[in-house]
């Protein structure tokens, strides 16, 4: 028994090793796959990539400060709110923009600015919905940064009769300039690289630089400046993920007295923001209920897409999160971590060009390969998101236990399993409910009309927009319910196994 | 206990699904042909305005199914860019594809054989005949124009009065990289001002131009939504508003300089495997029958002359001159240029 024990100690790393090789390699494997069937990436064009980089940093810059203002003037909003349900449903309120799929935020905000004023297309269009998306998330993190760092101090700065300017001016900005930086970052990031939105709204000239790849690649068809693009991308991601060295810090300390900080008008944005999308979501006219109406098998045709639908997202939350498990089975190796914090995947486009290396993409198979996209896409940002810090906290227990003997699935089961469920089912609902807004993904990679998203874009492509805006609620509602499903899941496992 | 209630959790999900997919699975096995299984099989690739719900081909498809003794297996894309990238994959074969519009017939001819289609000069409507090709035949086609609504803007006069003032930022234009129409418009512009005037000419209608969308869907879903005045667009796209909506207010800018003309066109790839099968299906296509159908469900004109007298609202469109083919190889040939020209423009 005790030898038995001690070949599987031997063996252990060696096994994770594997295992962590093999997730690396299945994560890089539509780069490998770009660079070895298209070709040598370089710059066909140097003066046209450097006016667009140019163009894309001024949008991705803009984005990030109105962001960080709004969100800003939100989180003072959010201090002046005292009973915690009211707290509680504010601030998942604001993150409806930032989790909900971009489309969706896209379409309900055109439909809002229908009737009261024409929308701005190009950058500051881009910028206008990239601030309705992110300023929640901004304003959420900026509320937790706060409380981490000046809880204690404000008041007593307070007490000491010194102004909030004052104070923000002599000890304030110091302590949150840091974690402010990194939120920055991320928010830059994300609007750099964004594609749904600048692709739409953003003109002739690249907003953001999956975008501009996506242009390369798929209208100039200059594969090998894609490629090449696509490099700057990774390494630009790389170099973001080695300043995010030091997450925001999520200690928030009950015993804050944020009514210093209260600042009731910023409600107003609070509530503002996410009802412009709803509104418009729910603003459609009266044709899209004749055009309802005029479409007898309509029906049939949209419990097929949304059985389709639904196994799409199902499965991929499986996929995604059954990945995260198996990340999390090789974890704790630092070079490993170090690769998942620092890679970034391509983007939609390339890995679906990618993809269309393998034969067949009928049935099953073309499924399969949308799923596995899905999984790709959206493994390293949810790992990075959701589950490393929780993750690295608990590797100090994980220390103690190998150094008491326990063997790995006993680790897995009473350890990692149960103080992680809840974060697994997050990353489970997210990427749900990311899947069930996609429609480019799903018309590269299918050869026939399987998604409810691919009967949507048809409408769109035959007059009939009213109708696909209105036939847009059930697919939230089903991105929703997973979202809610694989959460509770989390939940009800996490509870359970420490009860 | 935690891990018992985590695969009894997943199990039970995972069984549902799957319960789910077997029962439909079964129960739409019920209602397979038996004798389609033996039949030989006809691959058509197509993109999704004819392969979508909203397309005409599932009904065609299924009512050449009735008649043929074969099955047909339609594969089907995002757009006729994506067909095209298709085609050029090895393994991928097919025996017919249905809608390459004609900017893309040098490419498509580059990536393969076609097989030569053979059909009587009389059987094509009178406007179109310049447009048929050895290798690939028309099935729908439509002129484009700049349509509005006639109770939100006055339409311009001539081309020249395009550029007044008073249309300041409310055409909704395509990208002439990703979309047929948005090279069309590219296209017209080179015809009505020449080589010479274009890039002076862009520079002064950029002020106008609302926006610049990357699908004709979203340049289109602009103008429904009241965002922009005008779009450029097929003049059959007023049949569904006068039709389907019932609104008469819609209409489209006539130029008499002429107007450029969307054809969609079917081609038979020589290494086909069922030829004459897709030989037949390309005549059903051209039949009076289905011609009527496209006319109805992609809001298109048929390329048989009978059919447009015979209908109420396609007879009403406006007439309209036709830019044709001569001026089209000219532009093809400088196509890398122009959108050069364009783009520098329109940034």
């Amino acid at each position: 028994m005790v030898k038995s024990n001690a070949m599987i100690l031997k063996f252990r790393p060696s096994f994770r090793r594997v295992l962590s090789l093999l997730i690396s390699f299945y994560l890089l494997l539509p780069l490998f796959l770009l660079f070895f069937s298209l070709g040598v990436p370089h710059f066909s064009d140097g003066k046209r990539v450097f006016s667009s980089l140019n163009h894309i940093l001024l949008q991705a810059s803009l984005s990030t400060f109105l962001s960080l203002f709004m969100g800003f003037v939100m989180a003072l909003g959010l201090f002046s709110l005292k009973k915690s349900w009211l707290k509680f449903f504010f601030e998942n309120w604001i993150l409806i923009p930032v989790w909900i799929p971009s489309f969706f935020v896209l379409i309900g905000v055109l439909n809002f600015c229908q009737n009261l004023f024409l929308f701005p297309f190009g950058m500051m269009g881009v910028v206008l919905l990239h601030v309705i998306m992110m300023s929640g998330l901004c304003a959420i993190s900026l509320v937790q940064i706060i409380q981490s760092q000046w809880c204690g101090q404000l008041e007593l700065a307070w007490i000491e009769g010194a102004s909030r300017w004052f104070f923000f001016r002599r000890a304030g900005w110091s302590q949150i300039k840091g974690p402010t930086g990194t939120l920055a970052l991320v928010i830059f990031a994300m609007s750099f690289t964004s594609f749904t939105i600048p692709l739409v709204v953003g003109g002739v000239k690249s907003s953001s630089l999956e975008v501009f790849i996506y242009q390369q690649f798929h209208l100039g068809k200059d594969l090998d400046q894609a490629l090449a693009l696509l490099l700057i991308e990774i390494v630009f991601l790389i170099v973001v993920s080695l300043f995010i060295r030091h997450p925001i810090k999520k200690n928030i300390s009950h015993h804050f007295n944020q009514k210093y900080l209260s600042w009731r008008p910023g409600l107003f944005f609070v509530f503002l923001n996410t009802a412009i999308v709803l509104m418009g979501l729910l603003g459609v006219g009266k044709t899209s209920w004749s055009q309802l109406q005029q479409w007898p098998q309509l029906g049939d045709m949209l419990i097929k897409g949304l059985f389709w639908s639904f196994l799409i997202v199902f499965f991929t939350g499986v996929f995604v999160v059954g990945l995260q498990c198996l990340i999390l089975m090789a974890l704790p190796l630092s070079g490993f971590r170090k690769f998942l914090l620092g890679f970034s995947a391509p983007s939609g486009v390339m890995i679906g060009v990618a993809l269309l290396v393998f034969e067949g993409s009928q049935h099953w198979m073309g499924l399969l390969k949308l799923i596995v996209a899905f999984t790709l896409i959206m493994t390293p940002v949810l790992y990075r998101w959701m589950v490393d810090q929780k993750f690295h906290s608990l590797v100090y227990q994980i220390e103690i236990s190998q150094t008491m003997g326990a063997s790995w699935s006993m680790i897995w089961k009473r350890i990692v399993f149960p103080q992680m469920a809840v974060e697994l089912g997050q990353v489970a609902g997210v990427s749900s409910l990311w899947a069930s807004g996609d429609y480019a993904l799903s018309n590269m990679l299918l050869d026939k009309t399987y998604s409810y998203t691919q009967l949507l874009s048809h409408f769109m492509n035959s007059y009939r927009i009213e109708l696909a805006t209105l036939l847009l609620w059930p697919l939230l509602i089903m991105g929703l319910f997973f979202y809610f499903l694989w959460l509770g899941v989390g939940y009800v496992l996490s509870g359970k196994s420490f009860s | 206990m935690v891990t018992s209630r985590l695969w009894l959790s997943l199990s039970f999900i995972t069984v549902l699904v799957f319960g789910a997919g077997f029962f439909r699975w079964v129960y739409l096995g019920k209602s397979i042909p038996r004798v389609q299984i033996l039949l030989p099989t006809l691959r058509v690739l197509s993109y999704e305005s004819f392969a979508g719900v909203t397309g005409v081909g599932p009904e065609l498809i299924k009512n050449f199914e009735k008649v043929c003794q074969c099955q047909v297996d339609l594969s089907s894309v995002s757009d006729s860019g994506m067909m095209m990238e298709k085609l050029r994959q090895k393994n991928f074969r097919v025996d017919i594809v249905v809608g390459l519009d004609q900017m893309l017939l040098p490419q498509a001819q580059s990536i393969l054989g076609w097989k030569k289609l053979n059909f009587k000069k009389g059987f094509w409507d009178s406007q179109i005949q310049g447009f048929v090709k050895e290798f690939f035949v028309p099935y729908d086609w439509a002129p484009l124009a700049l349509i509005y609504r006639k109770d939100e803007v006055e339409p311009p006069q001539d081309i020249k009065s395009l550029l007044h003032p008073r249309f300041l930022n409310s055409i909704s234009l395509q990208d002439p990289r990703s979309s047929s129409p948005g090279l069309q418009f590219l296209f017209a512009l080179y015809s009505w001002v020449g080589e010479k005037k274009i890039a002076d000419f862009l520079a002064q209608i950029k002020q106008n131009v609302h926006s610049i969308s990357p699908s004709w869907s979203m340049a289109y879903g602009l103008f429904q939504r009241g965002q922009a005045k005008m779009t450029f667009s097929y003049v059959t796209s007023l049949v569904y508003h006068w039709t389907v909506e019932k609104n008469m207010s819609y209409d489209a800018v006539v130029f008499k300089q002429g107007h450029p003309v969307q054809m969609e066109y079917v081609g038979i790839p020589k290494n086909c495997d069922q030829c004459d099968l897709a030989e037949r299906f390309l005549k059903f296509l051209l039949s009076i029958e289905s011609q009527k159908l496209v006319m109805n469900k992609n809001f298109m004109f048929p390329v048989r002359p009978e059919l447009i007298q015979t209908d109420k609202a396609f007879s009403q469109l406006p007439k309209m001159p036709l830019l044709m083919g001569a001026k089209e190889d000219d532009f093809n040939q400088k196509k890398s240029v122009l959108e050069e020209m364009w783009l520098k423009a329109m940034q």
